[in-house]
């Protein structure tokens, strides 16, 4: 008896050894191991969008060149125990981060969508609200003669129930209304300029 | 296309303040771009692999000497005083948010954070900003850090994550700032001086 509750209380203790290095561990690292990422069969991670995604021409809008069709996007190894996912897309040069597309609420059985997507309100998503007001896709519309951006699609794995959030949430309301709920974060990164 | 000219006219003489009030009347659809501002870099390319040289070796269990990477730019907007730099992950710290009371996207984990570039610069070696140097004004990273703090994926990390270089041009004196600035209070500092930006984005996975 002695010796077997000396050799669990070695058990507790090199568990909490181990427990407490590997807490040195990941807090140095900062970058949990996860398989969590997101692909699109619509563009390649870091290659250029197809003007198709851009937004739609119109008389007061000359520059757009496109026909505002939302990329594919699908997910695959979320963390456990999320139950809905965000996901946003915002133009990275632009400083103060405009934003594309705010989508939330999407239930943790889905993880895709067909291109075109989230051009129109859907019951997969509860829709935000973007730079320009839209709670769908508002696809690039930039001037001719300029650098292309990068655009980044993030997409979060949240706790939260996909009815949690209200619609019309801005990203930074958005960001707020995650804090201590995040279970996981993977991006895609597309390039647009104008073509010429 | 008039209203356009005007917000243009605007960011570059007042910066995000004034860019803001554009920003509330973008009924033209397009998007605020100034100039051909490019970051660019030797060590790798845009959307493609960094080196594992640029990764942060111990204590992340990587081999990585935490050289930083080569930066180059080039057209930067009329106005620019001083360049600052800001390097972050949008997936790092597990995305949990675990160390992030104050995330959100776009500011991530944060690996880089330095300023006060001159204008003449208009590039960085390879392990510039591994070191202090009188090229810029060390900020502080998510970890205290005044230099650049390499990837540290760890293994297993089977995603690539994205380490997301942003330069920003703005309109200060290269000594405007002081030394030690966290990554928001860098943005902060930087409201209604911010006249541009320029991204290149760089993946890494621990092999």
């Amino acid at each position: 008896m002695i010796v077997e509750r000396h050799f669990k209380q070695l058990l507790v203790a090199s568990g909490l050894m181990l427990a407490s290095s590997y807490m040195v561990f990941t807090a140095h690292a900062a970058e949990a191991p996860t398989g969590f990422n997101v692909t699109s069969s619509t563009f390649t991670d870091g290659g250029m969008m197809p003007a198709r995604t851009a937004y739609t021409k119109a008389a007061n809008f000359p520059n757009c060149v496109g026909q505002n069709v939302s990329p594919q996007l699908s997910w695959s190894k979320p963390y456990p125990g999320v139950k809905s996912f965000a996901v946003v897309m915002f133009d990275l040069e632009d400083i103060q981060n405009d934003t594309d597309l705010v989508a939330y609420g999407i239930p943790a059985a889905v993880t895709s969508f067909a291109e075109g997507e989230f051009s129109k309100p859907s019951d997969k998503f509860v829709g935000g609200r973007g730079s320009r007001g839209d709670a769908t896709w508002r696809g690039m519309c930039p001037p001719p003669g300029t650098a292309p951006h990068h655009y980044a699609f993030i997409v979060r794995g949240t706790d939260l129930d996909p009815k949690e959030l209200p619609p019309g949430l801005t990203s930074a309301e958005l960001d707020a209304r995650l804090r201590g709920h995040l279970r996981g974060t993977a991006a895609i990164v597309g390039v647009f300029v104008r073509p010429q | 296309m008039h209203g356009k000219r005007q917000c243009r006219l605007l960011f570059a003489a007042g910066g995000l303040a004034l860019a803001s009030l554009c920003a509330g009347s973008l009924a033209s659809g397009e998007e605020r771009r100034l100039t051909g501002f490019m970051l660019t870099s030797t060590s790798f390319k845009d959307g493609g692999m960094m080196p594992g040289k640029a990764a942060a070796g111990l204590p992340c269990g990587l081999k990585g000497p935490n050289i930083s990477p080569q930066l180059g730019w080039s057209n930067p907007p009329a106005g620019t005083k001083s360049f600052a730099i800001v390097e972050y992950s949008e997936e790092g710290g597990a995305g949990l948010g675990t160390w992030m009371n104050d995330y959100s996207h776009g500011v991530g984990d944060v690996n880089l954070v330095v300023y006060g570039i001159p204008a003449s610069v208009t590039s960085l070696t390879e392990g510039e900003l591994s070191k202090p140097s009188p090229n810029y004004v060390g900020g502080k990273n998510r970890f205290g850090q005044t230099n650049w703090r390499g990837m540290c994926a760890p293994p297993g990390a089977s995603a690539p994550h994205h380490y997301l270089f942003k330069m920003f041009a703005t309109d200060l004196d290269p000594k405007a700032l002081p030394p030690g600035l966290t990554h928001p209070e860098l943005v902060k500092r930087l409201e209604g001086h911010a006249l541009d930006a320029a991204v290149i984005v760089g993946l890494y996975t621990n092999p």
